[in-house]
């Protein structure tokens, strides 16, 4: 019942010899004693016969425990002994003659004070039916009496001063126990109504004491609680425990909002739960531990449908499954460089990867969209940095030409703006462009800029123009080197090409020239140069694919081809004119030959006439006369009779001269042998005389007879055997 | 004794893990109990605080699911599968008369002296003599009849 309580106010009594003070886990202090082995909540208070001087405070208004005296002094009537009643409600009996306390009650006083207690008893049962009488029809008597305590304090309400005011203690360990729990539970707020409780407190105490000794205690309780009744009423949400008034069922409410607030968990066991509750006043509500234990089952089945509930209910919020992939895409794609397969591989059984997203494809559509979010705005991000390190730059003003980077950094270091651009060597490059731009500024756009804006504008800009122009320069060489390399790659692939159409178009062009040379030169004697300028009007000349020393070449052999035609056209006139292998060249119609159109043609005159018709007639005679050995190859009867003459072992010549020479053959062969004896030139002759191949030759007989006897030598005898090989 | 978890096993039901920690707790208290030192006690004492701890273990799960209804079916399933608690006392806290039951072993009426009876933990408090503070041999339970 701690009546003042600042914040760190508590002085708690001091805990009994063996006991100490701990902190459960809970964060709840408990109390453990190591010769008992007992370990309790509820602060142990040493009992009075023990240590009376380390009582607990007994008025809650006293900052420090006040010393225990004697408050109420009663002469036992016939005897020289006082009972005394001391201020912490213990009573003792001291012998005023001997000045000799003690505590039991001694045996020579003890009729004495029997009988005192009774009449004290009479006294109080008689006041006690004074008060029903007044009060009418009371029917709790511990009720009655707390409301004659509540008119007897509004009377003795004020002049009683809090100092002096003595509460006695109980010793009973429940009262403590609810002091305890008071004195925890209390608020900064209701220290108010606090004081004044202590002051009712005091005051009733004070009029307790004048009271009889036994009521006084219970009076002083239900006082007490009757106060924290008005309390309730006044400060409407307290919940003090006042049994007598409130029904099962309140008591059950009062019970579990207790728990709500204490926010206990559903699924903890009783047993964890009860010390973050069991010292609340509420506690106490409801009458028996079943009862206790049955509400806190009722709260927990609540409180875990709520929580269930509140569950499913942030589960469907958070379940927007788009939202929670972008999310993840957020939280979890941090580089652009990110690969899909990658990033897919490690996040595949996630929810809320596979959660969103009818296929892998789609999935992956979003990612790649998201990548190029991020790649814009990353760089944004850069160019920011960058602008903010050129007005960085610019408002340490050390950046001047000439300045060196290493020496500057040391000044700027410090600044976020420097850290922002991430990269050193790009910091430099900044740097550097802008002693560039700097050098460049103050001749031209620099004092135009520094009217238009306190100087910070124009780099920037200077900066951004710059980039622009670099930028199109590269564009351009990048333009002209692709240019360059198509140029090159197209001209390799038309030389390809002619190759590959020359081998084609070769025997085309050709065919192509030759009918042009057939078109154009129809005599023989032209030469290449003199027919060249005529040649080169013609489009298939000078289109031709044709090298030149090929045309000459073509050239040649179509002017040859024109002389044999005009020259077997010569010919013709030869053989009708000379049908003999010996007509002599005067003998011809020379005159009308030289007229004659392939003569003209050639050009020959009458020494080149001759010399062609003797070369004509040389090949006529050569001809003729492989015809005439092929007259007496072809023919089987010169063979025949040839050969057989040739059996004799004689010549030809012989047989012929010496008809009649027969050898000891057999009668057969000498016949044959006979026959061929009796076949001689002249048959022969008579065989072939009328073969043309014969007659050509009629101008040497001599010489044609000479031929014919030479075959016929050179003819050997027949094989007889064909296992004989010829000769 | 609750079977070992591993990775491998099949991952417990949705809830568990709010139960775990005083799940753990109760491991925890068992394997205390179990490393105990035994001098000084009685033989049939020596068990009682491993009995103590099962029952108050499969009596809070008994709570969670039928008095509180704070774990769902699937979770409780799993529990008893897994040997969280007692499947067979949680069986007879069901039945009237059995509701505060301390184990199995004090209702088997086979080894009793008398054939018939159950253990003296059994026996209602009004019933026995005024003063008495039985123990039984089983589990150390002083009384866990329905009306004490």
């Amino acid at each position: 019942m701690a009546a003042i309580p600042p914040p760190v106010f508590t002085v708690p009594p001091p805990l009994p010899p063996g006991w100490t003070e701990h902190t459960g886990p809970g964060g709840q202090p408990y109390y453990f004693n190591a010769q008992t082995q007992e370990s309790t909540y509820v602060r142990p208070l040493p009992a009075f016969p023990i240590l009376p001087q380390a009582a607990v405070p007994a008025a809650p208004a006293q900052k420090k425990p006040k010393k225990e005296k004697p408050a109420v002094k009663t002469p036992i009537p016939g005897t020289p002994w006082l009972r005394v009643i001391t201020t912490e409600g213990n009573t003792f009996y001291t012998h005023t003659g001997e000045k000799r306390s003690v505590w039991t009650l001694p045996e020579e006083i003890k009729d004495a004070v029997e009988q005192l207690e009774r009449e004290e008893a009479l006294k109080k049962a008689e006041e006690a039916r004074k008060a029903e009488e007044a009060r009418m029809k009371e029917v709790e008597r511990i009720q009655s009496e707390v409301q004659e305590m509540v008119a007897a304090k509004r009377k003795a309400e004020g002049p009683v001063p809090v100092d002096e005011v003595v509460v006695t203690k109980r010793a009973k360990v429940e009262d403590e126990e609810e002091e305890d729990e008071e004195d925890e539970d209390e608020d900064s707020e209701e220290e108010e109504w606090q004081r004044e409780a202590a002051a009712q407190l005091a005051a009733e105490a004070e009029e307790e004491e004048r009271k009889r000794e036994e009521e006084r205690k219970r009076q002083e309780e239900e006082a007490r609680q009757l106060k924290e009744a008005e309390k309730q009423k006044g400060s409407t949400q307290l919940n003090m425990p006042e049994r007598v008034d409130l029904s099962i069922d309140e008591a059950k409410a009062l019970f579990k909002t207790l728990l709500r607030e204490k926010n206990i968990n559903p699924l903890h066991p009783w047993d964890m739960s009860l010390p973050l509750f069991v010292s609340d006043p509420r506690y106490v509500l409801l009458p028996s531990v079943s009862a206790r234990r049955e509400a806190f089952d009722e709260y927990c089945r609540d409180r875990a449908r709520e929580l269930r509930q509140s569950k499913v209910k942030v589960e469907k919020e958070t379940l927007d499954p788009k939202a929670e992939f972008d999310r993840l895409l957020r939280d979890e794609v941090k580089s652009t460089r990110t690969s899909w397969t990658e990033w897919r591989r490690q996040w595949k059984k996630d929810r809320r990867f596979y959660g969103w997203g009818r296929d892998d494809k789609d999935r992956e559509k979003r990612f790649r969209d998201y990548l190029k979010e991020l790649g814009e705005k990353k760089r944004a991000a850069a160019q920011k940095a960058e602008a903010d390190f050129f007005a960085l730059l610019k408002e340490s003003g050390l950046a001047k030409s000439g300045a060196v980077w290493k020496e500057i950094k040391k000044h700027l270091v410090s600044d976020p703006r420097y850290d922002a651009v991430g990269s050193s060597s790009l910091r430099e490059e900044l740097f550097n462009t802008y002693i560039k731009a700097g050098a460049s500024d103050p001749a031209g756009s620099k004092p135009t800029d520094a009217t238009s804006q306190p100087q910070s504008g124009p780099t920037p800009e200077e900066d951004e123009a710059e980039r622009e122009r670099r930028r199109k320069e590269r564009k351009e060489r990048a333009v002209k080197e692709r240019e360059e390399k198509v140029r090159a790659e197209r001209s390799k692939l038309e030389a390809e090409i002619d190759r590959s159409k020359l081998g084609l178009t070769k025997e085309e062009g050709e065919l192509e020239f030759r009918t042009m040379l057939t078109d154009a030169i129809r005599d023989p004697q032209v030469t290449w140069d003199s027919v060249l300028p005529q040649l080169e009007r013609d489009p298939r000349y000078t289109n031709s694919p044709l090298p030149p020393n090929q045309q000459l070449h073509l050239f040649h052999s179509h002017v040859n081809a024109l002389r044999t035609k005009h020259l077997t056209n010569l010919h013709a006139p030869f053989a009708s004119h000379a049908p003999a292998l010996n007509t002599p060249f005067t003998a011809l119609p020379v005159a009308s030959l030289l007229s004659s159109l392939p003569v003209t043609k050639l050009g020959f005159d009458v020494d080149q006439l001759e010399r062609e018709y003797d070369k004509w007639q040389r090949e006529r005679a050569h001809e003729a006369r492989l015809a005439f050995d092929q007259m007496l190859n072809e023919n089987s009867f010169v063979e025949f009779w040839g050969r057989l003459g040739k059996i004799g072992g004689k010549g030809v010549d012989e047989s012929i001269k010496n008809d009649d020479i027969g050898d000891d053959a057999e009668e057969e062969q000498v016949d044959m042998k006979a026959l061929a004896k009796s076949v001689d030139l002249k048959e022969i002759i008579k065989v072939l005389k009328n073969d043309k191949r014969y007659l050509v030759f009629d101008h040497i007989p001599e010489q044609r007879e000479q031929w014919l006897r030479d075959y016929l030598a050179q003819l050997s005898a027949p094989t007889l055997s064909v296992h004989v090989p010829h000769k | 004794m609750p079977k070992i978890r591993t990775s491998r096993t099949k991952k417990p039901p949705e809830g568990f893990e709010d139960i775990e920690s005083i799940l753990d707790d109760y491991a925890k208290k068992m394997r205390d109990a179990e490393n105990e030192s035994h001098e000084g006690k009685r033989k049939t004492e020596s068990l009682w605080p491993i009995m103590r701890i099962s029952h108050t273990r499969s009596r809070y799960i008994y709570e969670l699911y039928y008095k509180r209804e704070a774990i769902s079916k699937e979770l409780y399933d799993w529990l008893l599968k897994e040997g969280y608690a007692d499947a067979n006392l949680i069986a007879k806290w069901k039945k009237p008369g059995y509701e505060k039951l301390c184990c199995i072993r004090c209702i088997q009426t086979r080894d009793m002296n008398y054939q018939g009876s159950t253990c003296i933990c059994r026996v209602p408090k009004a019933q026995l003599r005024q003063g008495t503070v039985v123990e039984c041999v089983h589990c150390g339970c002083r009384g866990c009849s329905s009306d004490s």
